[in-house]
């Protein structure tokens, strides 16, 4: 099963992702802030990575970029999940080395579907 | 900071287009300043660029505090959409007709609550900041294309005809995600307001100095005592209204702010029953 790790400080939002990517048949590790989303992903090797930007302490660009760096969790896919729309927000995000960018509020149904996506992108 | 006090139930409404610049708290703002320095009686050079460096200021503050609100309000509208699409996606038998109509309103009310703080942000910044890059070449002819097959599946679903008489190129200098945005406003206008079977006419040429842009509908009208109203914020008509059309009220608004940031104009003719048509002048 493709193991999927979402971050997000707010209890709603991750849970409401947690449900959905798991009714459409992912493993899901849930976490609420960017230090243990990097524990996690070192430990847990996840595929996809599913970052909120704005989380306290560690943001999820922050993350985003450590992950980037560290050579045994670069390939691992990011989409980062983003209540701000300027434009250099995003570019930011992308230049921390995300493959994708979604906009609260988003639907969790398009969001499934940007993963799904993202991975057959990844797998082609 | 305090709201100030209204009637009505645009209230709350009224109080962030108030914060989204140009409003109220602005203009008493500045007014403040204004008096505070002229009450020194002092107006040297230097107290002039104080006072421009103090509204420089407070315009960031408040595009800053736009951006935060705008921020807080997404993410527990992300809870109230998502979990609807989740209860509204359940298994046919798991939920009664009743139940399923009042999610139907539940989440058409959250789209809603959406588009505004879109449309409050966008003001906010196309108020402040005038231009939101430095204004490029634009041909207004792709502006239109663009738009134009952006709207199409809406206006099919509507069964509403889309006639396109666009001679371009039409090159100017402008801001061209904001006549986009001009654009996508005025398209969604006359399709929102057009009955199935009309028609809605897009029409664009150069005239002399300016770039010329119609768009014309055979819908619904407006009713002649609303007419002047219309560049209000947040004024919707009363036939949109009882028809419950949905609008912010904001996008004539946004059209207007972005014609003028071009040193152009915006005007609206319209009969009740027989249709709108928006004139929108460019200089080149």
């Amino acid at each position: 099963m493709t193991v999927v790790l979402v971050a997000d400080d707010d209890a709603d939002i991750r849970d409401l992702v947690a449900f959905k990517l798991e009714q459409a048949g992912f493993d899901v590790i849930a976490v609420e802030d960017g230090q243990t989303a990097l524990e996690q992903a070192r430990s847990r090797q996840p595929t996809l990575a599913v970052l909120d930007v704005s989380m306290p302490g560690l943001s999820g660009i922050d993350v985003c970029r450590m992950l980037r760096s560290d050579p045994a969790t670069a390939g691992i896919l990011i989409i980062m999940l983003t209540a701000r729309v300027q434009e250099q927000d995003v570019e930011g995000g992308f230049s921390a080395g995300a493959d994708d960018y979604v906009t609260k509020p988003f639907s969790p149904r398009e969001l499934v579907s940007r993963i799904q996506a993202l991975l057959s992108r990844a797998r082609a | 900071m305090r709201p100030p006090v209204f009637g009505g139930r645009a209230c709350a409404a009224a109080f962030l287009a108030g914060l989204a610049g140009g409003g109220a708290l602005g203009a008493v703002a500045v007014a403040h300043l204004v008096s505070r320095l002229q009450s020194e009686g002092d107006h040297s050079r230097r107290n002039e660029e104080q006072l421009l460096a103090r509204l420089a200021a407070l315009d960031a503050a408040k595009n800053d505090f736009m951006a935060t609100v705008s921020h807080e309000l997404r993410t527990p509208l992300t809870s109230i959409s998502g979990y609807v699409e989740l209860l509204r996606d359940s298994e046919p038998e798991e939920l009664t007709d009743a139940q399923r109509r009042m999610l139907e309103v539940i989440a058409r009310n959250a789209r809603r609550l959406r588009e505004l703080i879109e449309d409050i942000l966008t003001l906010s910044r196309i108020e402040s900041g005038g231009f939101s890059s430095e204004p490029g070449d634009v041909d207004l002819a792709q502006v239109i294309e663009k738009a134009v097959v952006a709207i199409a599946p809406t206006a099919e679903k509507a069964s509403v005809g889309l006639h396109c008489d666009v001679r371009g190129p039409l090159p100017l200098r402008g801001d061209g995600m904001q006549l986009d945005r001009v654009l996508a406003n005025l398209l969604a206008n006359a399709v929102k307001f057009t009955a199935p079977d009309g028609t809605v006419t897009i029409r664009a040429e150069r005239t002399g100095e300016h770039t010329l842009l119609v768009v014309a509908d055979d819908g619904m009208g407006i009713p002649a005592a609303e007419q002047t109203a219309l560049f209000d914020r947040f004024f919707r008509a009363t036939n949109a209204i009882r028809q419950a059309i949905p609008g912010t009220g904001l996008g004539l608004a946004i059209c207007q702010k972005i014609v003028d940031n071009h040193g152009g104009s915006i005007e609206l003719a319209s009969t009740e029953g027989v249709g709108t048509t928006v004139t929108v002048k460019l200089p080149l």
